[in-house]
């Protein structure tokens, strides 16, 4: 089989005009390098506000990195640069003086690798809202209750607040990272195959917290999982990676996306026949 | 049971090749038999150290050697050679009996012959009294003279081989004491080679009268001149009771009565006259106060004392701070003796003594308050005597037999209270922590309390780590967590070269180099550190507050640039403030010139009390730290970059900084890391030697202060190993001070070790 050539047609790749109007979040000719290595092409992208965005595609054609060019993480990586502009609510989020830390705070970020902190479970929540200057300790813990009852974690740990949060499962360290999250009342949050550590009662528990987040805030979320991103998303984009370099090759609403794609490539992928 | 199915031949292609099986089990036992051999060095060198160090803390092993009859007589006492081969016994009328002890029925056995001075056919002998080291004996004369006869033993080397000693009395001629033709009823000399008195208490018309004569001897190309009195004193009126002992110490400068009631008059005698300092009963916290048995310690600093109970106790001379002057005060305690003592014989070698009561024998160490050895004997005791040599001891019993005892104490001095009790030793006025192995005198006491060695130990650790701590703590944190990684390149094999400089270029340099130039800037040293200490935290806190613009400036990790030049400013400015601080606040009259001199090195010891050396503890910790901060911060720096990144990530996509990251996640991560660096930097520390060794004066002290030296228990043993004579006392004792370090850091470790293991279980990062 041939290698479908991907012509640059901008409509295919942009959001129907209609959700650019309500975007939250919006690449514009977005495009990230690791030293001269170019690892995205050129995409510009609109993401709308408090629905469920998916981004779908092969290993290694930049959902990674996009993803982390969405909240400035790129910026520790010494030999990235990104091009183009992202705008969250309109505002460059590349601009100089931007404030790392409200940016960050705006938007959260979930990883593939469960991440709680090796303190406790308590403290795993408590120690950024103490940085972000909750300075009342009963807030704090109302707060934590109230996240962790939100990702139904409460029930489960709330006899154990105080042991190691890495004595938990997979699925519930996920979770107590979601809820890390949550306490800081992000805008958008980003996913980074969050499901894709986890087996799959966990990982189906997840899905339905997300699920659960939608109307509330912008989600994100990188999948490769296409039942997940069928099941979940409003829309989706789909990534494919050509010389070593990742570009968007369709972006649309998800069930337009997986049951009339535009492109052959979009078709085979989803279809299971390539990827 | 169902038979075992016959076991199937492993298909070929699962089959392991033999050399990967037999490299595996050689490597298995390769690794078993390396750990192993560790394990027994490390033991072997523990058990080498124990085996060492063990006979510091036994007592003294005293063994029935043999008997020998001596024939019976009305003994006045008994004296001995210094190998214990021909004492001699003293009877009634003066004359000596020796008696000798080797080769009993051979052919050179010499029995017992008589030897007398060659006066006692004419006069009458009233007292003698033995001196010991000087082996001479008083004569006191029932008509008011005194006769001071050297026994004289001679070792000769007959042709038949062996040693026999040969023994010759030396007299000086009668002399007049004090009242003409009174009885003499106690004498005492002391004789300090330039100074010679002697006492006598005389008896006239039944009353007691105190006489003292001071003696000159010229000395003429033929040796000692005749012996001649060159002045007389009449210290009757010092006698305000019936006196029961009198005393002069070899120094000829004191003279010590002690009265039947229990009391001690002390008169102090300058050359020229005596002078009243003092009065004291040694035992006037006893239901009977009186003395029964009062002698001489080695050295004559000590008297050893015993009350008619059995109390046993020691006086001795020592400068009295509040009163400026030498006085007696007691320094010892030993335990009760059943009575009073019956016999005494004073150690020529060290500051044991051998007392006893009746049948019981004790061998007592003057300074340590220790019973070397105690035993109830077969035999009721006439005289005891402890050999010179510190080898034997000798009794005679009640049916004239002789009982040798060999007597093995390699190291009476040592004991735990010597090494880490307070002593107060002789001519001290308080117990203290000393030590000092030599000494200007012959009959210098080795002080060896390990106290100071240990203490100089923590205090030389303490600067190093106050100093090295902070700084490569925070450097490790910074260049892990915010400098830009192709810097980051330079920086680490930089700070492992530093780890690299042997510590005897360090230490040359403290010695030479540092000291002397912080000696002469102590002001400006201190305010350059506190300088660029406030500088750093007021550039952290103003560059925080800076506005963006002016930040953004200066890429993340690069800010040092800005840093740098602040922290040379504020260093200079400090050094420069320096004298002008010394001038403002550290102004002192110097004691040779009187004028008014700004000097921080008179300044201090003025105002704390405490004194000050150039090469101090402030600059050996300033070198040490040099020398251990390369090793804590290269393991900081890989346990906190060891990190797992997503711990990073996690926190700054939670919008923590850099500074909430670094702090509230890396570094209790790290935390069991860190720690591990910090004990191995203090293991360093702690046994740290050449640095000390060449930067500080080895002063062994008891005191933090900063700005005098100290002694380390590893500089100790490089210091003295060369003057310790091989399984000697000292010798041992440095090898106690090994241990004593080994266990320091073995307990640090450990300790360490289970820290370490919590904090790595509390923050274990990946399962
Ligand atoms: N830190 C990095 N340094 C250099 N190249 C990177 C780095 N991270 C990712 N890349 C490259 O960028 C491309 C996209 O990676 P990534 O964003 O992780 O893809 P995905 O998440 O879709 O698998 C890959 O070719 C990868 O090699
Ligand atoms: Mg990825």
């Amino acid at each position: 089989m041939t290698t479908p050539i991907i012509t640059e047609q901008q409509d295919l790749t942009t959001c129907p005009a209609d959700l650019a109007a309500n975007a939250h979040l919006c690449l514009e000719h977005t495009a990230i390098f690791y030293g001269p290595q170019q690892a995205l092409r050129e995409t510009s992208l609109s993401i709308p506000r408090k629905r469920i965005f998916s981004i779908i595609g092969p290993s290694g054609c930049g959902k990674s990195s996009l993803l982390r060019a969405m909240n400035r993480l790129n910026d520790r990586i010494e030999a990235c640069t990104v091009r183009g502009k992202v705008l969250l609510d309109g505002e460059d989020v590349y601009a100089a003086g931007t404030d790392m830390i409200h940016l960050r705070r705006r938007v959260g970020m979930i990883f593939q690798q469960p991440n709680p902190f090796p303190l406790s479970i308590e403290h795993n929540i408590d120690l950024p809202l103490r940085e972000h200057g909750w300075r009342s300790r009963s807030k704090r813990r109302e707060r934590i209750e109230r996240v962790l009852r939100e990702v139904g974690l409460w029930d489960e740990v709330k006899d154990r607040l105080r042991h190691s949060a890495l004595r938990l499962s997979g699925g519930q360290q996920q979770r107590l990272c979601v809820a890390r999250a949550l306490a800081l009342d992000p805008e958008v949050l980003l996913m980074d195959e969050p499901c894709s550590a986890l087996d799959p009662l966990s990982s189906a528990v997840v899905e339905d917290l997300i699920v659960r987040l939608r109307d509330r805030l912008t989600v994100v979320v990188v999948t490769h999982n296409l039942g997940q991103a069928r099941r979940i998303s409003d829309h989706t984009a789909f990534f494919w990676s050509r010389d070593q370099m990742g570009c968007l090759v369709e972006c649309n609403e998800t069930e337009r996306l997986f049951n009339a794609p535009a492109r052959d490539l979009t078709a085979a992928y989803v279809n299971g026949q390539r990827g | 049971m169902p038979p075992t199915p016959p076991k199937k031949p492993i298909p070929e292609r699962f089959v392991v090749a033999p050399v990967t099986l037999w490299f595996d089990r050689f490597m298995n036992h390769f690794i078993k038999v390396g750990g192993l051999a560790i394990i027994v060095a490390v033991s072997l060198i523990f058990i080498f150290i124990l085996l060492q160090i063990i006979p510091l803390f036994r007592g003294a092993r005293v063994a029935p050697a043999s008997t020998v009859s001596i024939p019976p007589g009305d003994y006045r006492l008994m004296g001995t050679d210094e190998w214990s081969e021909l004492p001699f016994f003293l009877e009634q009328d003066g004359t000596l009996r020796f008696v000798d002890t080797v080769d009993i029925g051979g052919p050179y056995h010499r029995g017992s012959f008589d030897k007398a001075p060659s006066f006692i056919d004419e006069v009458e002998v009233a007292y003698v009294r033995y001196n010991e080291y000087q082996t001479s004996l008083l004569y006191g004369t029932a008509d008011g003279r005194f006769s001071i006869v050297g026994v004289r033993y001679q070792p000769t080397f007959p042709e038949r081989g062996g040693r026999e000693v040969v023994v010759s009395l030396q007299e000086t001629p009668l002399l007049e004491v004090g009242r003409e033709g009174m009885t003499v009823e106690r004498l005492a000399y002391g004789d300090s080679g330039t100074r010679k008195i002697l006492a006598a208490v005389q008896r006239v018309n039944g009353r007691p009268e105190l006489h003292a004569v001071s003696l000159a001897q010229r000395r003429t190309l033929l040796g000692p001149g005749e012996l001649t009195v060159d002045g007389r004193y009449d210290l009757t009126e010092y006698l305000d009771g019936e006196p029961r002992h009198i005393m002069i110490p070899s120094d000829a400068d004191a003279l010590l009565i002690a009265f039947a009631d229990g009391r001690v008059r002390f008169l102090h005698f300058d050359g020229r006259a005596f002078t009243e300092r003092q009065v004291f009963t040694p035992f006037a916290d006893l239901p009977d106060p009186r003395i029964a048995s009062m002698n001489f310690l080695l050295g004559d600093v000590s008297v050893v004392m015993t009350a008619h109970d059995g109390a046993n106790r020691i006086y001795s001379i020592f400068r009295d701070p509040a009163l400026d002057m030498r006085i007696w005060g007691h320094t010892k305690t030993f335990s009760d003796l059943p009575g009073a003592a019956t016999f005494y014989s004073v150690g020529m070698r060290n500051k044991a003594f051998l007392i006893g009561s009746d049948r019981l024998a004790s061998l007592r160490y003057g300074t340590t308050e220790a019973i070397r050895w105690e035993a109830e004997l077969p035999f009721d005791v006439q005289f005891a005597a402890l050999g010179p040599r510190y080898n034997r001891i000798l009794f005679l019993d009640a049916d004239y037999s002789l009982h040798f005892y060999d007597l093995h104490d390699p190291h009476p001095q040592a004991g735990w209270k010597t090494y880490f009790g307070r002593i107060q030793y002789e001519g001290q006025a308080t117990a203290e922590f000393s030590w000092q192995s030599t000494g200007g005198r012959d009959d210098f006491e080795r002080k060896l309390s390990l106290v100071p060695l240990i203490i100089g130990t923590l205090k030389g650790t303490v600067y190093a780590m106050i100093f090295a701590l902070p700084i490569a703590l925070l450097a490790a944190l910074y260049t892990s967590q915010f400098l830009r990684p192709e810097i980051k390149r330079y920086v680490k094999p930089t700070m492992e070269i530093m780890a690299s400089l042997p510590s005897v270029v360090l230490g040359f340099l403290a010695a030479l180099w540092l000291a002397p130039i912080v000696s002469n800037a102590v002001p400006s040293v201190l305010l350059a550190v506190i300088g660029v200490t406030i500088a750093a935290y007021g550039f952290g806190y103003a560059w925080g507050n800076l506005p963006q613009r002016i930040r953004l400036r200066l890429k993340p990790g690069y800010e040092f640039l800005a840093f740098a030049p602040i922290m040379c400013l504020a260093a200079y400015a400090g050094w420069s403030l320096g004298p002008v601080v010394e001038r403002a606040f550290f102004v002192v009259t110097d004691p040779n010139t009187g004028l008014q001199v700004p000097d921080f090195r008179l300044w201090y010891p003025t105002v704390t009390g405490l004194s000050f050396e150039q090469r101090n503890a402030f600059v050996v910790g300033f070198v040490m730290g040099f020398a251990v901060i390369p090793i804590i911060f290269t393991i900081t720096e890989d346990a906190l970059s060891n990190v797992p990144d997503a711990f990073r990530s996690g926190s700054l996509a939670l919008g923590a900084s850099r500074w909430q990251t670094a702090i509230n996640i890396v570094l209790p991560t790290a935390s069991a890391g860190i720690f591990s660096a910090v004990m191995i930097g203090l293991g360093r520390a702690v046994g740290e030697t050449m640095i000390v060794v060449m930067a500080t004066g080895n002063t062994p002290v008891t005191d933090f202060n900063p700005f005098t030296g100290m002694r380390t228990l590893s500089a100790n043993i490089a210091v003295e190993l060369p003057e310790a004579p091989y399984l000697g006392t000292l010798y041992r004792t440095l090898f106690l001070g090994a241990m004593v370090l080994f266990l320091m850091t073995f307990m640090v470790n450990t300790m360490a070790e289970i820290l370490r293991q919590h904090l790595r279980e509390k923050y274990k990062a990946v399962e």
